[in-house]
């Protein structure tokens, strides 16, 4: 093979490793869909959008933190207390809240506020006194969770205003196919819009160059004068922001708030992300492919499930997934660079390649 | 000696004083490329038996890959290396270890924690009964092989709490209790005072009266002269000579080290401004260096140099925010200069090309884009703090043509690009903030010819633009050649001041003074 | 070859998604919203969520399989793992896969409403076993008498200590569930009912949130910094072992005949309380006929066969559940079975589900009102 053939056989292999999660989506889809004639439905399809909503506003937040290099375990239990704060400010004490029945809007407000501020302490505890990420975020975990107890007492809530859970669980563009009547999740619309927010500020804006600048190499990039401190405490606000809304998400379709919301979904969150091309290592990764990563995920858990996999087995395949993925992420950034090296060299101009 | 311990270790039983001088090592033709660069090109090199062969050249010319190559660490090109009887292609470390070759790096790395009776039996502490560690044992037995090399040295004391020179020397005697025939020492009296190096010297003689052989690599030419049986000197690569020490002289050793052949480049006459760009005046940081008076002129190459350690370094970090500068006056045209972080120091238009370019330089991961437009993003960004994307391509793409940067696109991952074009994206980093002052620190380290000369032609066209330029290096070829002045500084002071055109100011008088050894006139 | 890596850095993940996204929707648009499979007549499908699978959760579930498999129906299982996110989602799946009803024992209360909204408004009937939902109405809700079987556990206590006393004192710590399920809430009621009748009887009350740890802390807790007469578990099948070992290890695991013996009551009649009974360690527990929650699919077969509904009371004899009850509550239709008590001296008897698993029981039970 001669020196074009062989660049352009570099080129296809690093077109599929950079896609791969693409490839998996499309193969998880057809495999399904072939595999039982109940997942390819409108129904399940909305279905999957629908579920994958919080999760992915979730995966966002993480995304950020983990393409400069560090860990967020703790945007779980923010969600978690964000909402319940926001919710006990709705409702009546029978349905679990506080009997201030204070105006939805407002509650939206402190839920988001609240989210920022966790966020932002995590971020001050990382980036300012420079404590490890994976130790702090994961002691806010356990933190907040435990807040969440104190202050629901163990208790649910229930009976949330519809203005408030229009947002996760509401529907818009109803129309009907066959017997049922099915509409547009707006918690949808939402997760793909926020993907889209989250693709413009990473890619086309300075904010998002920076954010690849410092986890691709945090010495060079203070060098180079960007403030890496600041970089990092606004990327763990965004992950307190958007586990937040990940919460109004889920709340919404839920209809209520639950002391044990988002138990354990910190592993999906990682796994996704991880799915979807972000490296544990930093600096490189898009929010195109975590969106594919979470929708992988829900694809993944509807399919299984419809094919009535034993929950255990579908445990064991998930688990399975993210192994492969931090596998493939870390074979990614030696084999890319080996065959970029060999791509490299197939064009240098030195003419060292040995036939 | 008939009861010995059936302990691994360096056995009596091989000292034979042979009348002949046998051969422990013979490498022919190795050859090391990496894209772009000939690391090593046919290199043959021969060590004998109780013999120190000093190794000389450059930073660059080859030293270290060369004993890559001969550890087995990396895999050569081409050529053999013969040791023991056995004629090897391609080495592994294991292979090396057990035909013989050690390896004492420059920073020692021992087990610091554990006392030296350990270190020296690592591996190998014998065990008694149900498999316990016979202490007393270790005791005997490290002390019997420390006296054997004439070492004193308490084997009870943990290893950090000996001073450097013990623990190099014992990093050298552990070398040998591992059947070491062959010894490559790099730069062992780096980190010594001038006390001790006698000390090391005499324990080295010793060993070498027991036929063991060494490769030293030295920068410091009298110490050569004073250990060496046989000097070789590595040049841009290549073999360019192997002499009996007695034979020949310094400054004949210079000549092959620096070479006589010019390079194509020659700077193009500029005028030089008046106008200071930069002015120090008795500059002073504790322990670093004192009295730094100096001043740098518009569209002025300066350079600066010393062994390391003499703080031609921490003055260039010092400057730039990554370090502490010091207490004096400093200005930056005419305004006083403070910057306590490289950010302060690139607001105040100096810009820094650090010497460890993929620590501190370049984000492999990123795109050639990316990586020279990061530092000024600020300027590129349109509505709602977006990046122009048009802008952005047309200056980096101007970057690319003036500097020939090789690269197939300006989406490549910087971290793929060779050495060369890595360098000149630094560059167009930095000479896109549009600095008033540019401090290079080694800016030709690791890269071809053909690079080095686009680099010159830059830092030229640079002055010739009014850019200011302090130059940190050790290749005093380059800096002869491409500064109008060269600062030599000696153990935190400026001791001597090359200006181009004098006489006197040949790259071997810049090496002596580096040493501390030169007499003008 | 500028313009070949723009295309496959941006244009082409753009390219893929926009199209996988639009043919998606096509093809689950142009295909029925419902998977079209030809019933064959009598082919029933349910589908069961579980909330775990732990402490009865199993023996509920195996009851209703069994009671369905009877009918020639099939079941889909499911675990939500104590998820209530997952449950919901569970319940997208039941739908998808076209189920005719759906069972389920909700991971919380309150938030099954939202799923069973969804679930009734395309038309499945929905029914939850075991706890009822607060806050929305379903089709109905299978629950045993947790006011009876609290009421029991209660006048058993009372009984055993004005056995001990001569008359009804003493200090009692009650080991409640989760406070957020009404089971609990019911169980503490009831029991409460007969207890504070009697002025000279203390209780503690301490919540445990279903976890076997958080009994084993609490009696720990209590019974190492007081003197306990009694302790009436909530539920034997989460606490019983726990709260026996945390008194070994305080020194306060008595038998029966001794006379330091703490008495234990309990609900549930999960194979470890009846174990604890039969070893003299517990004394006392109102049985649960768990894996007679199944009887439901006998409701769900009216309501598919659309025949009507009506309150009154259900009795089969010789079952531990009869006489049940069938009334209209805030959540719907409810059916509430009836618990009988356990003593040391029936601890052997078939019909209790803790004894074989084996709801198949003809002989008679002495049923006490």
């Amino acid at each position: 093979m001669n020196n074009y053939g062989r660049i352009r056989g570099f080129t296809v292999l690093m077109v599929v490793m950079q896609n791969l999660i693409w490839i998996l989506l499309i193969v998880a889809v057809i495999a399904f869909s072939l595999a039982s004639d109940a997942f390819l439905t409108s129904f399940n399809v909305i279905n999957i959008f629908w579920q994958s909503a919080p999760l992915g506003l979730l995966v966002i937040g993480q995304a950020f933190t983990l393409i400069t290099g560090n860990f967020d375990f703790s945007s779980e239990s923010t969600m978690a207390l964000t909402t319940l704060i926001a919710a006990q400010l709705m409702v009546s004490s029978a349905s679990g809240g506080l009997d201030l029945m204070v105006f939805p809007v407002f509650s939206i407000v402190v839920m988001l506020l609240l989210g920022s501020a966790i966020g932002l302490t995590n971020g001050l505890l990382i980036s300012y006194l420079k404590m490890n990420s994976f130790i702090v975020t994961l002691g806010m975990l356990m933190l907040l969770r435990g807040i969440v107890y104190a202050v629901s007492s163990g208790n649910s809530v229930s009976n949330l205003p519809q203005m408030f859970t229009w947002l996760g669980g509401g529907t818009l563009f109803t129309f009907t196919v066959g017997l049922k009547t099915l509409g547009i999740p707006v918690a949808a619309i939402f997760l793909i819009v926020a993907f889209v927010v989250a693709h413009t500020v990473a890619s086309y804006r300075r904010f998002g160059r920076e954010v690849y600048t410092v986890g691709g190499n945090r010495a060079a990039a203070e060098t180079a004068g960007i403030n890496s401190r600041k970089v990092i405490l606004k990327v763990y606000l965004i992950s307190g922001l958007c586990a937040a809304l990940a919460g109004w998400l889920l709340a919404g379709r839920l209809d209520s708030v639950t002391p044990r919301m988002g138990t354990g979904m910190i592993f999906v969150v990682q796994a996704a992300a991880v799915v979807g091309g972000i490296s544990l290592f930093g600096g490189r990764g898009t929010f195109i492919g975590a969106f594919g990563g979470v929708l992988l995920w829900s694809i993944l858990d509807s399919g299984l499930n419809i094919l009535q996999v034993s929950p255990f087995w579908i445990e064991v395949a998930r688990g399975g997934l993210l192994l492969f993925a931090v596998f493939i992420d870390a074979i990614r950034v030696r084999f890319m660079h080996w065959l970029s090296h060999r791509q490299a060299l197939a064009q240098s101009t030195i003419g060292l390649e040995v036939e | 000696m008939s009861s010995e311990p059936e302990v691994k270790g360096f056995s009596d039983k091989e000292i034979v004083n042979c009348p002949q001088p046998t051969i422990i090592l013979r490498a022919r033709g190795l050859s090391k490329s990496f894209p772009g660069v000939h690391a090593v090109e046919n290199v043959s090199l021969e060590v004998y038996r109780g013999e120190i062969n000093g190794l000389v050249g450059k930073n660059g010319a080859g030293k270290s890959t060369l004993v890559r190559l001969l550890m087995g660490l990396q895999r050569a090109d081409g050529g053999t290396v013969e040791i023991g009887g056995r004629c090897y292609e391609a080495m592994t470390p294991d292979e090396a270890l057990e035909a013989g070759i050690a390896y004492v790096p420059q920073q020692v790395s021992m087990i610091d924690s554990l006392t030296v009776a350990e270190n020296i039996l690592a591996g190998n502490l014998p065990a008694g009964k149900f498999g316990f560690i016979n202490w007393k044992e270790v005791k005997q037995e490290a002390k019997r092989r420390l006296q054997k090399l004439s070492l004193e040295i308490d084997v009870r004391q943990r290893v950090d709490g000996l001073n450097i020179t013990e623990q190099t020397m014992l990093a050298i005697a552990k070398a040998l209790f591992s059947r070491a025939k062959l010894i490559i020492l790099d730069e062992p009296t780096a980190a010594l005072p001038k006390v001790d190096i006698q000390r090391m010297f005499s324990f080295i003689r010793s060993m070498k009266q027991q036929g063991v052989g060494f490769i030293y690599i030295s920068h410091h030419l009298e110490e050569i002269f004073e250990i060496c049986d046989r000097v070789s000197v590595l040049r841009d690569g290549q073999m360019v000579g192997n002499h009996r020490v007695a034979e020949i002289n310094q400054t004949q050793l210079i000549q092959m080290m620096v070479g006589q052949s010019v390079s194509e480049f020659s700077r193009a006459n500029n005028p030089i401004s008046k106008e200071v760009v930069l002015s120090i005046e008795n500059l002073v940081r504790r322990g670093h260096y004192e009295k730094i008076n100096m001043s740098i002129r518009k569209g002025e190459v300066v350079g600066l140099t010393g062994l390391k350690g003499s703080g031609s370094e921490a003055l260039a970090a010092g400057l730039f925010g990554l370090e502490y500068l010091g207490r004096g006056t400093v200005k930056l045209n005419g305004k006083a200069f403070i910057a306590r972080t490289p950010r302060q120091a690139l607001g105040q238009r100096l810009a820094y090309l650090p010497a460890d370019r993929h620590r501190f330089g370049i984000v492999g991961l990123r795109s050639v884009k990316e990586n020279i437009t990061y530092s000024i993003l600020k300027r590129l960004v349109r509505l709602f703090m977006i990046i122009n994307d048009r802008r952005e391509t047309e200056l980096v793409s101007s970057f690319i043509k003036d500097l020939g940067i090789v690269t197939h696109s300006i989406e490549q991952k910087v971290g793929l690009l060779s050495g060369g074009n890595q360098q000149k994206v630094v560059f167009s980093k930095l000479v896109a903030t549009k600095p008033s002052l540019l401090i290079l620190h080694e800016p030709t380290q690791g890269i071809d010819v053909d690079a080095k000369t686009d680099i010159f032609r830059v830092i030229d066209d640079l002055s010739s633009q009014g850019v200011a330029t302090l130059l940190i290096s050790n290749e005093v070829r380059e800096l002869s050649v491409i500064c109008d002045r060269i600062l030599v500084m000696c153990e935190g002071k400026i001791t001597y001041q090359f200006i181009k055109g004098d006489a006197e100011a040949i790259p071997e008088n810049i090496l002596l003074a580096i040493e501390g050894s030169y007499e003008p006139g | 070859m500028k313009w070949c890596n723009r295309l496959f850095n941006k244009i082409v993940p753009i390219f893929c998604i926009s199209t996988a996204l639009l043919l998606l929707l096509l093809i689950a648009a142009c295909s029925s919203a419902t998977s079209e499979k030809v019933k064959k007549a009598g082919q029933v499908k349910i589908g069961y969520g579980a909330p775990l699978l732990a402490s009865g959760q199993a023996e509920i579930m195996q009851g209703l399989i069994k009671k369905a498999e009877q009918k020639g129906w099939t079941v889909i299982t499911t675990n939500a793992d104590s998820d209530s996110e997952r449950q919901a989602n569970q319940i997208d799946y039941f739908m998808s896969m076209e189920v005719d009803a759906i069972v389920v024992v909700p991971v919380d209360s309150q938030a099954i409403c939202a799923p069973a909204r969804k679930a009734m408004s395309a038309g499945i009937p929905f029914y939850t076993i075991d706890r009822a939902p607060v806050g929305c109405q379903i089709n109905m809700t299978v629950l045993s008498d947790n006011f009876m079987a609290g009421k029991q556990a209660g006048e058993a206590m009372i009984d055993l200590l004005s056995k001990r006393y001569g008359n009804a004192r003493g200090t009692v710590l009650e080991l409640q569930g989760d406070l957020g399920t009404n089971v609990a809430v019911l169980r503490g009621n009831g029991f409460h009912s007969v207890i504070n009748k009697y002025s000279e009887v203390e209780v503690i009350s301490k919540p445990t949130e279903w976890r076997a740890e958080k009994f084993a802390s609490a009696t720990v807790d209590v019974v190492s910094s007081k003197e306990i007469d009694g302790i009436y578990l909530q539920s034997d099948c989460v606490g019983m072992s726990v709260v026996i070992s945390a008194l070994e290890q305080l020194g306060k695991k008595f038998p029966r005949d001794d006379r330091r013996h703490i008495l234990i009551t309990s609900v549930d009649g999960c194979p470890e309380g009846l174990k604890a009974i039969r070893e003299g360690y517990a004394d006392a527990a109102a049985n649960q006929p768990l894996p007679d929650f199944g009887i439901i699919v006998d409701w769900i077969e009216k309501e598919l066969k659309r025949e009507p509904i009506e309150p009154g009371e259900v009795v089969m004899q010789g079952a531990p559940w009869s006489p049940a009850k069938v009334t209209r509550e805030q959540s719907g239709w409810q059916l509430l079975l009836a618990t009988t008590r356990i003593t040391p001296e029936n601890i052997n008897d078939s019909s209790l589900w803790g004894n074989s698993h084996n709801p198949e029981s003809p002989t008679p039970l002495k049923v006490n009102p």
